[in-house]
């Protein structure tokens, strides 16, 4: 249990950071803007670079994110509870591995072998994400709940509340930082991999990228890094808010 | 040991027979264990640690099922009744407090009324009420959270929050033992003041012989063998010890330590008429213990203290005569 995906900082960056982040992303975002408008491309950048492509891309690529991750939480809060009540504690072990070893396996890999293995698409795009990042969300859920200190538990049952009720009420709302934090990495990462969702025809920014590798056109490649790049600070951003305003008071 | 049918009317807690034996550990955490708490009655658990004291603690509200034996609540045999029920009429206070860090003060010592389905405003109502009583300003403490808190401040939370549905029994394990022995003293003392109000029975678990002493009615002592080596009140234990592991867990100056737990009234009652003559006397009430009596004559140079009595009368007594109440305990206490 050394890595728990635990990115709670220190109150000074959080507060400098929290300007900072949006603020070079609004930047990257101008800069690509005012480059399209006044760069000399040529017809393929153009048609590569248009405003509804991009447009287009970039919902592609926020859809893909914002499924799979809720996706990844459905599955993964619910399991990772699961996997801390008595009785299934046993095999708490063994599932973590095995999403340990599901996270070792290159993106790439995941995407392609399911791609060969079952379609293409979006769907099948999104289940590649949630496989890919699953891992954080219920290694904290499980990581969040187990370390609620057991006097708490032990005073909850100690006045009557049931084993639901201590779930309910002591254990989820102790361990949500914690879970807040793994849902934060698990939309970082995908993000990122969403990337590779074009291999699969799901679409998303990396088509940008890889048309610019394709048709070897620099400019196009860059542009759509960069806009990955500024999409997943903003992602940093919005989730390091909603971290902060969902973590409960007084812890 | 097992004749509980015809318990007496006034007792609130009966164990009978009652162990424990843990899977995988050599001997029982409690063997054969039967005691009786009658109803109004603060009863202290002593002895060192790992002697079962706790483990017999849990089991009256059944966080620790018994392997054998009986355990009876106001008359009731509570051995098999729906354990989380049975908890919500018992007050519980731990050595950790337990409150939980992300509600406030209020809504903690509301949980267990809300649980039992008391409304909003009622249980607002019980829980500045029971602030208040423990000692904390509700319109100051209610709205913050736990970890604002001094230690003792939060114990006191813990005990309101363990009186929240009027349990008539609390059960507390060490409940003061984190503190500091300022704050200790201190929730001791109020503790008791709010037991002579509300007469709560309560079963209370330390190690520490001094606190037992204190505050016990009853004192049941837990030797190493898990078992109670003797239950009887401060008094006899420091008089008449049980058996050589009573007489070492008490430890030495038990002649002096009865000082703390004589009243003067009581060396008064068994004054023959007339008063002491002394020249210096300090007016002491007739409640202080012989202890503190003896510490105001010392502090203030009398050789005596002059106490009031209940029809208004006054009378002298001696220094000598206080400390051979003392001496006279074994007499007294028999």
């Amino acid at each position: 249990m050394s890595t728990v995906l635990d990115i709670r900082s220190s109150a000074a960056r959080r507060s400098t950071g929290l300007w900072l982040l949006p603020a070079i992303s609004v930047a990257i975002g101008a800069g690509v803007l005012i480059f399209i408008r006044f760069a000399n491309l040529d017809s393929i950048e153009a048609r590569a670079l248009a405003p509804d492509a991009i447009i287009a891309a970039t919902a592609q690529h926020v859809n893909l994110v914002v499924v799979s991750t809720i996706a990844t939480i459905l599955i993964g809060v619910p399991l990772g509870v699961l996997l801390t009540r008595r009785g299934a504690r046993l095999i708490g072990g063994p599932v973590l591995a095995l999403a340990s070893g599901g996270q070792a396996i290159p993106s790439i890999g995941v995407l392609v072998l399911l791609a060969i293995l079952f379609s293409t698409g979006f769907w099948m795009a999104v289940a590649a994400l949630v496989l890919y990042a699953l891992l954080p969300v219920l290694r904290n859920t499980m990581v969040g709940i187990q370390q609620v200190d057991r006097t708490l538990i032990d005073a909850g049952r100690g006045m009557g509340m049931t084993r639901g009720m201590v779930l309910r009420s002591i254990e989820l709302p102790l361990a949500v930082p914690l879970i807040l934090a793994g849902i934060r990495v698990a939309l970082i990462l995908n993000v990122g991999v969403a990337t590779l969702a074009t291999f699969t025809n799901a679409g998303g920014l990396g088509s940008i990228i890889t048309t610019g590798i394709v048709l070897n056109r620099f400019p196009v490649l860059v542009i759509g890094s960069l806009l990955t790049i500024a999409l997943a600070l903003l992602v940093d951003w919005l989730a390091g808010i909603g971290e902060r305003y969902l973590r409960p008071k007084g812890l | 040991m097992s004749k509980s049918t015809a318990l007496p009317p006034d007792t609130m807690i009966q164990l009978d027979g009652v162990s424990k034996q843990y899977p995988n550990q050599v001997g029982p955490a409690v063997s054969d264990l039967s005691i009786s708490i009658s109803s109004g009655e603060f009863v202290v658990f002593v002895g060192p640690s790992g002697c079962g004291k706790t483990t017999t603690l849990r089991m009256i509200n059944r966080l620790v099922e018994p392997s054998e034996g009986r355990i009876w609540i106001d008359g009731e045999d509570v051995t098999n009744v729906n354990a989380d029920l049975l908890r919500r009429g018992i007050g519980y206070v731990i050595q950790h407090v337990g409150l939980l860090p992300h509600l406030t003060v209020a809504d903690n010592v509301g949980l267990v009324p809300k649980m039992n389905g008391v409304g909003k405003e009622a249980r607002e109502a019980r829980t500045q009420e029971l602030l208040t009583l423990v000692g904390l300003d509700p319109a100051v403490f209610g709205k913050r959270y736990p970890r604002a808190l001094s230690g003792g401040e939060q114990q006191r939370v813990g005990v309101a929050r363990a009186l929240a549905a009027d349990p008539p029994i609390m059960l507390m394990d060490e409940p003061f033992a984190a503190v500091d022995p300022i704050a200790r003293k201190m929730l001791q003392t109020e503790f008791l003041r709010l037991q002579r109000q509300l007469r709560k029975t309560i079963v209370f678990v330390t190690h520490d012989i001094d606190e037992a002493l204190r505050l016990g009615d009853r004192i049941a002592i837990f030797d190493q063998g898990c078992r109670i080596a003797q239950f009887a009140t401060p008094l006899e234990i420091l008089t008449s010890p049980a058996d050589q592991f009573v007489k070492d867990f008490v430890g030495a100056g038990a002649a002096v330590r009865r000082l703390a737990l004589l009243r003067v009234e009581s060396v008064v009652s068994e004054m023959s008429a007339g008063a002491d003559s002394i020249e210096r006397p300090v007016a002491v009430s007739p409640e202080a213990t012989i202890q503190e009596a003896l510490e105001q004559a010392l502090d203030t140079g009398a050789d005596g203290v002059t106490v009031t009595l209940s029809d208004g009368g006054e009378i002298r007594v001696s220094l000598q005569r206080l400390l051979l109440a003392s001496a006279d305990a074994t007499a007294a206490s028999t």
